[in-house]
């Protein structure tokens, strides 16, 4: 009876162990996110970001492909994140460039108005 | 049925054996670094003002995954997944850091353009004014010309009237010089068939004392005619007033001609009232022996010092000072 019990809690266990996913939900799951980070921009304005994660994409395929699901779900979720970080990276990026053309651009106004306060008057 | 043989102490072993289990789970596990470094990253995102804004949802998956690294890391002791959980929560921190840089410089971005709009804002109405200045200044200048150019019209304007009225007046002048230019010759050439004469002083005509008998002051009948044309004249010429001066020659004492001459004289200008000539346009002088004209040396020069002259005034009425 007790024996009964053991076995069939070490097969619960075994089970748990042994039901490793398949690992192509993670993998689409990382190739949007790299596509939605491509799409943003990222090429561009994160290259260090998204080529990390379009790597470990690579190797999760390549993983999966070898029958290695749990090596290949975890560089997938890897993937994944470095993708939605190389964009949110984008995102910041651009905004950082943005208020630096707005605030050069200030700064020239206020060159030129303190250089020529009188802008409208001719000069002599 | 096997399973109702299964006494209680046999399951409270069974249940004992998996508290052990779990509670040596929830010993304080071992130092991980991947761990401690997921922590960090999110304990610095958490702390950031803007993450708490606008990756609240990045930071609570951040924590989520770093929860499940940890549990991973007690239960388990499983380094690799723990390492990738930790790695997962990491990233997730780090989004949430990119969110908080993101919103931090569109915050600013909005600021920087909201003062450059101030500033254009301000260099415009600065402009503006400075327009406007001009503008002013420019009015003020025309409407001082224009106040100068009507000052000037006026001054021309009145300088105009001066003159007109300079040349009226210099016209009346002409006018009235010419009228008593003409009145004077007309005077003279009246006078001429008295003999008179024109001087210095004016007009004088010269009676002679064939007029008087010798030493008496009566006119004689024939002096009435050149009184007659004399008071004729006056009657003409109402303007002017005549100078009646009496002479006589240096024979006799001078009281006795002084007296003499004014007695000549004054019969004349009574003469000269009976004949119409107001008493006022007249004035009697006499001048004895004075002034002679010619010597009294022999009769003929004495003859003719003994004398009526009538000597007519200017227009106003005035007689030149001899």
């Amino acid at each position: 009876m007790a024996r009964h019990l053991i076995w069939a809690a070490g097969l619960v266990i075994l089970a748990g162990c042994a039901s490793t996913p398949a690992p192509e939900p993670a993998l689409a799951a990382g190739n949007a996110a790299l596509e939605a980070a491509r799409a943003s921009g990222a090429p561009e304005l994160a290259a260090v970001e998204i080529g990390l994660a379009r790597s470990k994409l690579e190797q999760a395929r390549t993983a999966a492909q070898a029958g290695r699901a749990r090596e290949a779900i975890w560089l997938a979720e890897q993937a994944d994140v470095d993708a939605q970080l190389a964009r949110a990276r984008t995102a910041s990026e651009r905004a950082r460039r943005a208020e630096n053309e707005v605030d050069a651009s200030l700064k020239t106004l206020r060159e030129e108005l303190s250089r020529n306060p009188a802008s409208t008057r001719a000069v002599p | 049925m096997n399973y109702k043989k299964a006494s209680p102490f046999r399951l409270g072993v069974l249940t004992l054996a998996c508290v052990s289990v779990l509670a040596a789970c929830q010993t304080t596990p071992p130092v991980n670094a991947d761990l401690e470094n997921a922590r960090s990253t999110i304990a610095q995102a958490r702390a950031n003002p803007y993450a708490a804004r606008a990756a609240a949802v990045e930071l609570d998956r951040a924590q989520q995954a770093l929860a499940r690294a940890e549990k991973a890391w007690a239960d388990d002791r499983d380094r690799e997944e723990t390492q990738h959980l930790a790695y997962l929560a990491g990233r997730r921190g780090d989004i949430a850091m990119a969110l908080a840089a993101q919103a931090q410089s569109e915050e600013k971005l909005q600021q920087a353009g909201a003062e450059r709009e101030r500033v254009r804002l301000e260099a415009r109405t600065r402009e503006a004014e400075q327009s406007a200045q001009t503008a002013r200044s420019a009015m003020a200048t025309a409407q001082s010309a224009q106040g100068q150019a009507a000052q000037s019209r006026r001054d021309a304007d009145s300088a105009r009237a001066d003159a007109s009225s300079a040349r009226a007046e210099v016209d009346a002048a002409r006018m009235q010089t010419a009228q008593e230019g003409e009145r004077a010759a007309a005077l003279q050439r009246d006078l001429e068939s008295l003999q008179g004469r024109s001087t210095q002083r004016g007009m004088v005509v010269t009676l002679g004392d064939v007029l008087f008998s010798t030493g008496r002051a009566e006119l004689q009948p024939g002096a009435l005619r050149s009184v007659q044309q004399l008071a004729q004249v006056m009657q003409q010429y109402p303007e002017r007033r005549v100078l009646i001066e009496g002479f006589t020659d240096s024979t006799g004492s001078l009281q006795l001609n002084m007296d003499l001459s004014q007695r000549r004289a004054e019969a004349f200008a009574q003469a000269m009232r009976n004949a119409g000539v107001a008493a006022e346009r007249m004035e009697v002088r006499a001048q004895g022996p004075a002034f002679a004209v010619a010597d009294n040396g022999n009769a003929a020069g004495r003859q003719q010092n003994r004398r009526v002259e009538v000597l007519f005034s200017n227009a106003e009425g005035r007689f030149a000072a001899r």
